[in-house]
């Protein structure tokens, strides 16, 4: 055969024997070669063979890679874009079913949700349309939700019937969700009656019909198709668009069911499937007015209004009971002041206890910018006495009178006294003191009596006196007012002596200074004594109290030998000498 | 379920309305209301174990004024044909309307119903008319919307005859 190609015989090559036992030999093969040619060529058997193998193929690749998948998907991505190009309604009836509910689903949860709404319940509640709303859903028994819905809406398609046009009869019924529906199958069938006399009454012409019922507030509109006729019970005003809708509608049930259509016998099963359900789902429009959601101004208003009044009423009496708590605390705290019982009654606080009338005046612990109403406050408070040691400090006080060269200190429950004080009132006191309740022991250690002092200072003062004479005189040239003064001095020593139970005595001692001889100083001084002595007596001093001497120059005031200090010894000075009683006695 | 649209037809005051009321409410009333346009009710009902769905089109009976409107026929799957037992000229009326619904939709199921059965005293129909209709072929039987006497049969019977 190698050569057969090279020595090919030629048609009508007839006598070439080589030829002949060639075809005679390979006949079979020839044919078989021939078949195979054919089959080559000819594409119709081809794609036979192909057709047979293709899908074991298929199946054979998705079980192992799926390189075929990827292969194949740009293609089929491609046919796909095409035919959407093409004819879009093919691909549109696909997703129909799937896309149409879908959305109405997500409305219908998106408007619950939207009712839910605090705003939405607030609006609905508060505003006059609101609470009309809330009574027609109450007198008619409708959930307020739906009322605010059907109020809200547009339109709604709430009932769609397809209707088998010669004998009424129902082939399928979708009513929107909520709504209320009469038999399906009497509205459906009245539906036709009244096309039908419609048509009968107005002699109508051909294929006319009517195409919109009123009734009540609901317009049915009806799409004549040839065989069956959709109605749809619409609430509110549909758009003109709906109409195309339910012509749509209506058509692509006419082209998918026109068997059934044609034949039916009263069985409307065939009607029931979901392809027909999810067409007729596409007249169940509805729209709803935005307007729903919107919250008026006026209400916001009156809503901030309502929470800034309450929050601040709630702060106020917040306030005002933190007022009350620390107002009971310094109550409490202050001295005198005993709480036994404090409780809010309408509107305002009771308060009850005891109060030392040396206390603070309850009302004036508060503070003058104390959100507590004195208004308010209801104060009853029994008097008692207070052992706080302020309390008896100041009882003490008042009960002794002290002078005012008396301090009391209170250190514990002893009552100290110090400074000085007439002996007369440091006993009366010691023994007042002790009858007061706080009060048990009296310390008068620190208190000097007050005689005592005096006649000490009144003997200190005495004793500095010096009455001056000039040289060689037994006269002092003493103004009468100091005289008048000494007097009144030695008086007042006496009796604050005697108060004492001492026994004063008064030496004017007179002196001379160191001029001249001693007997002559000694008269002088002597005759100076003397002087004073009887001037004294004339200004009314008492003789007893009074002795002279005469010291001369022995006892110089000065031991100066200036004149100034001369001058000081021509004097007559006294000596006091203060003895108990008693003694003097004897 | 299968629907059926049944149409009554009658002369007037037969008892078509208070057939349909006896049948689907079980109640009746002396009362006499003439019936304008259509009124339509259902019944659902066993038919050999098979549920059915009556569309009851319960149309105002002719009288002299009132002539039958065709258009409401349209669809029907049976026809109850009632005739007043105690007026034998309803007989007459009903035949002629027969004829008519016929010439408008063609030959559906149907069935005569001599209604007022409860009342023999008045009554005039001629039985050899009925019998002549029967030897036609025809299903006849004596009702009383009042008793209730033959109503059911009357309307299983015809929903058998629609279900052959
Ligand atoms: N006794 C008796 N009275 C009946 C019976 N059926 C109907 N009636 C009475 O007959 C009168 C007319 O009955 P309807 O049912 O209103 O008659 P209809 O055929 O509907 O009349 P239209 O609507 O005017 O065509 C009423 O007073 C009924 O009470 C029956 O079986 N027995
Ligand atoms: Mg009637």
């Amino acid at each position: 055969m190698a050569d057969s190609k090279s020595s090919a015989p030629k048609p009508g090559d007839g006598d070439d024997d080589l030829s002949t036992l060639r075809r005679l030999l390979l006949r079979p093969e020839q044919r078989r070669i021939e078949e195979l040619g054919e089959r080559l060529e000819n594409p119709e058997l081809h794609a036979h063979d192909i057709s047979r193998v293709l899908p074991d193929a298929l199946r054979l690749s998705a079980k192992d890679n799926g390189t075929l998948r990827d292969a194949l998907a740009p293609t089929v991505e491609t046919i796909i874009h095409t035919s959407v190009r093409r004819d879009s309604r093919h691909f549109a009836d696909a997703l129909f079913p799937v896309i149409g509910p879908a959305i109405r689903k997500a409305i219908a949860e998106a408007l619950r949700q939207m009712l839910q709404n605090l705003s939405e319940v607030l609006e609905h509640s508060f505003s006059r349309r609101g609470l009309t709303w809330r009574f027609e859903a109450w007198r008619t028994g409708r959930p307020f939700a739906e009322v605010v819905l059907l109020h809200s809406l547009e339109f709604r398609v709430e009932q769609v019937f397809l209707i088998h046009r010669e004998s009424g009869v129902l082939l399928q019924h979708l009513s929107a969700d909520n709504v209320a529906f009469e038999d399906a199958d009497l509205v459906s069938a009245m539906l036709t009656a009244i096309q039908d006399f419609a048509h009968d009454s107005f002699a109508m012409a051909g294929d006319q019909a009517l195409d919109s019922i009123q009734m009540g507030d609901l317009t049915v509109w009806v799409e004549q198709g040839p065989e069956a006729i959709i109605a749809g019970a619409i609430r509110g005003n549909a758009p003109e668009e709906l109409r195309g809708a339910f012509h749509e509608t209506l058509e692509s049930i006419h082209q998918r069911q026109a068997e059934a259509l044609r034949d039916f016998d009263g069985d409307p099963a065939l009607f029931e499937t979901d392809a027909v359900q999810q067409t007729l789902q596409q007249c169940l429009q509805a729209r709803y007015r935005k307007d729903v959601s919107r919250i008026s101004p006026l209400l916001l208003i009156l809503l901030l209004l309502l929470l800034t009044g309450g929050g601040y009423w709630i702060y106020t009496e917040l306030r005002e009971q933190q007022a009350f708590e620390a107002y009971l605390q310094t109550l409490n705290q202050a001295p005198g002041i005993v709480v036994t019982n404090a409780v809010a009654v309408n509107g305002g606080y009771r308060v009850q206890g005891l109060r030392d009338p040396l206390a603070a005046e309850p009302l004036s612990l508060l503070g003058k910018k104390d959100p507590l109403d004195p208004q308010r406050l209801d104060l009853h408070f029994e008097p008692y006495q207070a052992l706080a040691p302020s309390f008896v400090l100041i009882r003490s006080q008042r009960l002794l009178q002290p002078p005012e060269t008396v301090n009391l200190d209170l250190d514990g429950e002893v009552l100290h006294l110090t400074g000085h004080a007439p002996a007369a009132w440091i006993s009366e006191a010691r023994r007042l003191a002790l009858a007061q309740p706080g009060v048990a022991a009296v310390d008068t250690s620190a208190l000097r009596d007050q005689s005592r002092n005096d006649l000490q200072a009144l003997q200190t003062t005495l004793s500095r006196q010096v009455i001056r004479f000039n040289v060689d005189t037994t006269h002092s040239e003493t103004d009468a007012q100091t005289l008048q003064r000494l007097a009144h001095d030695l008086r007042r020593l006496q009796t604050l002596a005697r108060v004492q139970g001492l026994q004063p005595r008064v030496m004017l001692v007179g002196h001379s200074d160191a001029t001249g001889t001693a007997a002559r100083n000694h008269l002088l001084s002597r005759r100076r004594a003397d002087w004073l002595h009887e001037h004294l007596l004339g200004l009314g001093v008492d003789p007893a109290l009074l002795t002279v001497r005469a010291a001369g120059s022995s006892e110089p005031v000065s031991t100066k030998t200036t004149p100034a200090g001369q001058a000081q010894n021509r004097s007559v000075t006294l000596i006091v000498h203060l003895a108990p009683k008693e003694e003097a006695d004897k | 379920m299968i629907r059926k649209k049944v149409c009554m037809l009658g002369a007037f005051a037969v008892g078509k309305t208070s057939l349909v009321e006896r049948f689907v409410k079980s109640l009746f009333s002396e009362r006499y209301q003439t019936s304008l346009g259509v009124k339509i009710d259902k019944k659902s009902l066993l038919v050999d174990e098979q549920p059915l769905e009556l569309i009851l089109w319960d149309l105002a009976g002719e009288d002299e004024f009132v002539s039958l409107r065709l258009p409401y026929l349209r669809g029907a799957a049976g026809l109850l044909l009632v005739v007043d037992g105690t007026r034998p000229e309803t007989l007459d009326i009903v035949l002629a309307l027969h004829d008519k619904a016929i010439a408008e939709i063609g030959e559906v199921p149907f069935a005569l119903l001599i209604n007022k059965a409860d009342l023999t005293e008045g009554w005039h129909i001629d039985p050899c008319d009925i019998d002549r209709l029967v030897a036609r072929g025809w299903t006849a039987l004596e009702t009383s919307a009042k008793t209730g006497r033959g109503v059911e049969e009357a309307f299983e019977t015809l929903g058998k005859e629609m279900l052959e």
